[in-house]
């Protein structure tokens, strides 16, 4: 098999190996995922979240601030949940989706803009 | 184009497109020359754009943030543009396109392993100032980093680098062919671009704009995110270069020279707080957070229940008004003000100084303190990383800054911060335990914002607060909100005053408000000031305790940037030469008439602070006219006993 010949079945491989995950991979939704600051520094957000069987419960979320190790803010023993935070979340936070080992399935960075000024 | 022809890839991508020395560029032939000329820079654009998609997730990945946030926002591309240049230039001067690529990559994930370390153990980013660290490297600073990146790890890297670009020098092929002038193109363009860097103009500031960049100035970690770390390196580079360069006018300086101080209006050879003084005073200042007296609104007419330890100072003559270079935030102004000396009308560019001053040191009232056998302390209960202090008061010269780490975690809160009284408990607690005179600049934090909404300790106390009849319940709950929180400060310095004076040592107190605080509510509610003027030009009061009387604050107004000069004459230390001329134009403003040479002495110490910042020596003239007023207060003074 020349050189060719592998680059191609890895290529090949790879492709069927994305297109094998695709319906089985972890969702996490956050929502917003931008805002603007008119109400404040801070925002509640939406977190959905769905993982598939392969995955081993209970899931955790983690909530960090922008340059501060994360913290453990929900753990929940369903595949699929949502909940609300507080109006904690700031420019910069991420919440990170962990399976029962720790290890992070998702991450989502929420971001801010200043608020836009109305008028002259 | 000759550099078009004849093009050849690094042997492992030669080998792909197959056989050894065929071009991609005949590979792609589609349309003779043209498919053939395009394919090296357009090749060469995807490159960049490969490596600038590849810092990002480095810069995100230093941040522990989203893969690829905000990518292809403004500051993507400025991010990325530093690490393109480097990469055109090596590619321009080694003329290999692997190693140019190897090499840009080897810097950007050096830089974003620093981030990184830096961020996991002292929870900030790099920054521009951290340049000061490389300046200094040696034998201690490789100590030190060697805590935090394994040695090991790091001598694999070099090693493998160095095989990586051996590698590429045997098997990688030339980018460009001989005397090309292509080659010579990119090598202007990008040596161009370091020069740029480099010198800063001005125009490079609209590019690295923070409004555009998304530059958060009290928080470097946000900086980052929306500016990525080598755009935000960048922009202070930039702003640094800019923001500095204001011209120190002779003819200001001049002007200023020529006033003469009106005999009652000179100070007299040996001031009441002589130098020689046996027993040197403890210093204070307490610099209060969005302390001002209500009582200036139209609507509000007696606090003096409120605020009773400033209505005390009052009647003993020991409060005047300041006027402090900001207003409803931006409290590192006053501070900078208060600190240096420095009025903030001399550098108009800059915002924020502790941020925009990258020095290793800026010439402050800590030093002075120093050279008098002081010890000097800054305190305040809020992260040491915020504004920047940590790099500003180490560059000031502080022997420690106590910030919120310091704090007990057990210290009280009031408001959404640490309570006043909490920082009462460190400045005590520092006096109490001081071998020797001390200095102690003490920054509050239990009177900020927002007011709308904000948690109190006491609920009896705050609804016992009274509020004018008529108004909106928004503006009334804003104003209780907000003097709930004064009155403690108010408290506060009372019982510093009363803890100074059982020490039976000689001391000053000084104590100001930072700025009007951002009320949205109240001041249209109260129907203004008594003044008539807008919330944003009014004074704060400032009180000055103890100093044997020297000058009493007694209802004189001054500019925040005059404290200094202000604290030196009350504490008895001779004023260096930029602080007596702050004494002088103190001096002409507050003698009769003063209001009117307003501009000649704002023009004249603006100039004269850009000197003094800059470290470069006082023009000849300032010590003739320091000394023309001396003789004037000393003419004055015999006159006065002849009589």
């Amino acid at each position: 098999m020349n050189r060719l010949s592998l680059l191609r079945l890895a290529a090949l491989s790879g492709a069927l190996l994305v297109l094998s995950g695709c319906g089985r991979s972890v969702s996490f939704e956050v929502s917003p995922m931008h805002f603007f600051e008119c109400h404040g520094p801070n925002t509640e957000v939406r977190v959905k979240w769905r993982v598939p069987h392969r995955i081993k419960l209970p899931i955790s979320i983690y909530v960090s601030r922008l340059g501060h190790p994360p913290v453990p803010w929900y753990a929940s023993s369903e595949r699929v949940g949502e909940q609300t935070t507080g109006v904690w979340i700031s420019d910069g936070s991420s919440l990170m989706l962990r399976d029962a080992h720790g290890k992070v399935l998702a991450r989502r960075t929420v971001t801010s803009d200043d608020c836009p000024k109305t008028g002259g | 184009m000759s550099w078009l022809s004849g093009v050849v890839w690094p042997s492992c991508c030669r080998r792909y497109f197959g056989g050894a020395n065929v071009s991609i560029g005949k590979r792609l032939h589609l349309d003779g020359v043209v498919v053939k000329r395009l394919a090296k820079p357009v090749a060469l654009v995807l490159l960049c754009l490969l490596l600038s998609l590849v810092v990002w997730a480095m810069d995100r990945r230093s941040l522990s943030v989203q893969p690829m946030v905000d990518v292809f926002d403004y500051g993507f591309f400025l991010n990325a543009l530093p690490f393109v240049v480097v990469f055109l230039l090596l590619l321009a001067l080694g003329n290999r396109l692997s190693l140019a690529l190897l090499l840009a990559l080897f810097l950007a994930a050096a830089l974003y392993g620093a981030n990184y370390l830096k961020i996991k153990y002292l929870l900030q980013p790099v920054a521009f100032s951290d340049v000061f660290v490389l300046r200094e490297f040696h034998l201690s600073t490789l100590h030190l980093l060697d805590n935090y990146a394994h040695p090991f790890w790091l001598m694999t890297a070099i090693v493998l680098l160095l095989l990586l670009v051996a590698a590429t020098f045997r098997y990688d092929r030339r980018f460009f062919r001989r005397r090309s002038l292509a080659r010579w193109g990119v090598l202007g363009v990008s040596l161009l671009a370091c020069a740029c860097v480099v010198a800063g103009p001005a125009w490079l500031g609209n590019v690295y704009s923070p409004k555009r960049l998304g530059v958060v100035p009290w928080s470097p970690e946000r900086t980052v995110l929306h500016a990525g770390l080598a755009g935000a390196i960048l922009y202070s580079d930039v702003e640094y270069a800019n923001a500095l360069r204001e011209p120190v006018s002779p003819e200001a300086i001049d002007a200023f020279m020529k006033l003469r101080l009106p005999p009652s209006a000179a100070s007299t050879p040996a001031s009441p707080a002589s130098p020689t003084a046996a027993v040197k005073p403890d210093v204070v200042i307490v610099q209060s957070e969005s302390f001002f007296d209500p009582e200036i609104l139209k609507d509000i007419d007696d606090n003096a229940s409120l605020l009773p330890t400033l209505h005390k100072a009052m009647t003993q003559g020991l409060v005047g008004a300041m006027k402090a270079p900001t207003f409803g935030g931006g409290t590192l102004r006053t501070e900078f003000e208060v600190l240096t000396g420095v009025p903030m009308l001399a550098y108009p560019k800059i915002s924020f100084p502790y941020l925009q001053i990258n020095r290793k040191h800026i010439p402050s009232l800590v030093q002075v303190m120093h050279q008098a056998g002081y010890a000097a302390y800054a305190v305040h209960p809020n992260d040491g990383n915020f504004w920047d202090r940590n790099k500003a008061f180490k560059a000031m010269g502080f022997d420690h800054f106590f910030s919120k780490k310091d704090f007990p975690a057990s210290a009280r809160h009031d408001g959404w911060y640490i309570a006043d009284s909490s920082l009462t408990d460190m400045v005590e607690g520092l006096l109490s335990k001081a071998t020797k005179p001390t200095f102690i600049m003490a920054i509050s934090i239990e009177g900020h914002g927002p007011y709308e909404h904000v948690p109190v300790d006491d609920k009896a106390a705050w609804a016992k607060i009274p509020v004018p009849a008529g108004w909106p319940p928004k503006a009334a709950q804003e104003y209780r909100n907000y003097v709930y929180h004064i009155s403690d400060a108010d408290h506060e310095l009372g019982r510093l005053w009363d803890f100074l004076k059982a020490r039976n040592r000689p001391f000053v107190l000084v104590f100001y408000g930072d700025h009007l605080p951002g009320l949205q509510y109240v001041y249209e509610a109260a129907h203004g000031f008594d003044n008539g003027r807008p919330a944003n030009t009014q004074r704060v009061p400032w009180v000055l305790i103890g100093g044997n009387g020297a000058r009493p604050a007694q209802g004189r107004k001054i500019y925040s940037w005059m404290m200094g000069s202000e604290v030196l004459g009350a504490a008895g230390i001779k004023r260096p030469p930029y602080y007596a001329l702050l004494d002088r134009a103190d001096r002409l403003l507050d003698a009769p008439g003063g209001g009117r040479l307003d501009t000649t002495v704002q023009d004249g110490i603006d100039s004269l602070a850009r000197l003094h910042l800059n470290g470069q020596p006082l023009p000849e003239s300032s010590q003739s006219a320091v000394s023309a007023d001396t003789s004037v207060a000393a003419d004055a003074a015999a006159g006065g006993v002849a009589r």
